[in-house]
């Protein structure tokens, strides 16, 4: 019975050393969290230092870089001012017109009328030029009128596109009432013919405007 | 029988017998009737412009000049486009080359600046009331012509009188810069039938 009473007494003492231990694993535990509960307070100062001169760094770089009253950058080319820029001085050009952008058809069907009217070529022939024999001349009664505005120069072909006559470069107020054929390769008959009118703005080549046709049928006797 | 009344009894029996002499002879008189051939003498304008507007209304967008073609023969002529592409046809010298299309191609108000750059389909029309026979009066596109094997009559105009025509064109509405394009048409006249 003494033997059982020692062991029991022995167990307590030995729960009471382990709960000792554990309080003071507890205390040292607790005492380190309050050792970093101490710390948060210095973290808060520093975070708001920095955040401090974080914002007087950039009011002092606003002021350097202060934009125009548009808005603008001045002279370093960076805009920071977004919204409600100025009304900027303007000079006064005269662009300011009444009315929406739609155009003026009106005023555009007249230009566009004015320039095919300026750009009227004419085209004059016989319709059957007629020549006695291959080396007579033949009444061709070619003519560039007054009223034309451009050189013209005059081209025969047959339907096969054989050429048959080639004119001279016509001037304004000039006409050819008859010609030689400038081809003499054909036998008497009857050909019928395209006569190609090719205008141009100037004697060059380069100032081409266009062409126009007409069909005729030269006589060869 | 006095003298007068002999005189005129002689008088009256020569003039009978001048008369009869007169009938029994024939007479031939020769009318040489020498008709000169007619002048084909026309014109018209050389160079036709338009422009596209893609931010007017639908009905504005297009403008083009009136093409007015001009007959100071006496004679009645014939209008017509000769088959084969060079007639009717793109300038070498045109800035903006489209590819030539028919209308019914493409959704032309659906078109973004890819394609409304790429594609144009032009033709060009009658205007009736204007004309001595009218032979074409629908429209006749680029691409349509320049496929015809046939030349394209479109009709005759009285003497000393004009006719007018227009153009017409599908077009995207989707620019992203200005564009300005040339056509050459070559006319083709001849005495009407």
């Amino acid at each position: 019975m003494k033997e059982y009473q020692e062991d029991s007494l022995n167990q307590d003492i030995e729960l009471e050393d382990s709960d000792k231990e554990i309080r003071n694993e507890t205390q040292k535990r607790e005492r380190n969290l309050l050792g970093h509960k101490s710390r948060k307070p210095f973290l808060f100062i520093l975070f708001g230092m920095i955040c401090l001169i974080g914002l007087i760094t950039v009011v002092i770089v606003g002021e350097i870089i202060k934009p125009d009253s548009t808005g603008v950058a001045s002279e370093q080319g960076v805009s920071t001012k977004e919204d409600n820029p100025d009304i900027r001085s303007f000079g006064s050009s005269g662009a300011i017109k009444e009315g929406d952008l739609m155009t003026d058809n009106n005023k555009e069907q007249e230009r566009l009328n004015a320039l095919a009217e300026e750009s009227r070529v004419y085209c004059i022939i016989s319709s059957a030029p007629y020549f006695q024999d291959i080396d007579s001349k033949g009444s061709l009664s070619i003519s560039n009128p007054k009223e034309s505005k451009y050189y013209t120069q005059v081209i025969i072909k047959t339907d096969d596109d054989k050429e048959m006559y080639v004119s001279p470069l016509l001037a304004p107020d000039e006409k050819i009432e008859s010609d030689y054929l400038t081809n003499k390769d054909f036998k008497a008959g009857s050909y019928h013919c395209n006569a190609y009118f090719n205008y141009y703005a100037s004697k060059d080549s380069s100032s081409y405007l266009g062409s126009m046709c007409a069909e005729i049928n030269v006589v060869i006797d | 029988m006095s003298k007068r009344k002999i005189f005129m009894i002689l008088t009256l029996v020569i003039s009978c017998f001048l008369s009869n002499t007169a009938s029994a002879s024939t007479s031939v008189t020769t009318v040489n009737g020498c008709i000169s051939p007619s002048f084909i003498n026309v014109s018209a304008p050389a160079k036709v412009i338009f422009s596209i507007d893609p931010n007017a209304e639908k009905s504005n967008q297009f403008i083009s000049p009136m093409i007015v073609i001009e007959n100071h023969s006496n004679a009645p002529v014939k209008v017509k486009i000769e088959n084969g592409a060079q007639n009717f046809t793109q300038t070498d010298n045109s800035r903006w080359k489209p590819a030539d299309v028919l209308p019914n191609e493409y959704r032309w108000d659906l078109l973004g600046t890819k394609e409304s750059e790429s594609y144009l389909a032009l033709g060009m029309k009658a205007v009736q009331g204007s004309w001595r026979k009218l032979f074409r009066e629908e429209t006749l596109y680029v691409k349509e012509q320049n496929k015809s094997i046939d030349s394209i009559v479109f009709g005759e105009l009285n003497g000393n009188s004009s006719a007018q025509l227009v153009l017409v064109s599908n077009y995207g509405l989707s620019f992203s810069e200005k564009k300005e394009c040339d056509y050459k048409i070559v006319w083709s006249f001849s005495l009407a039938d």
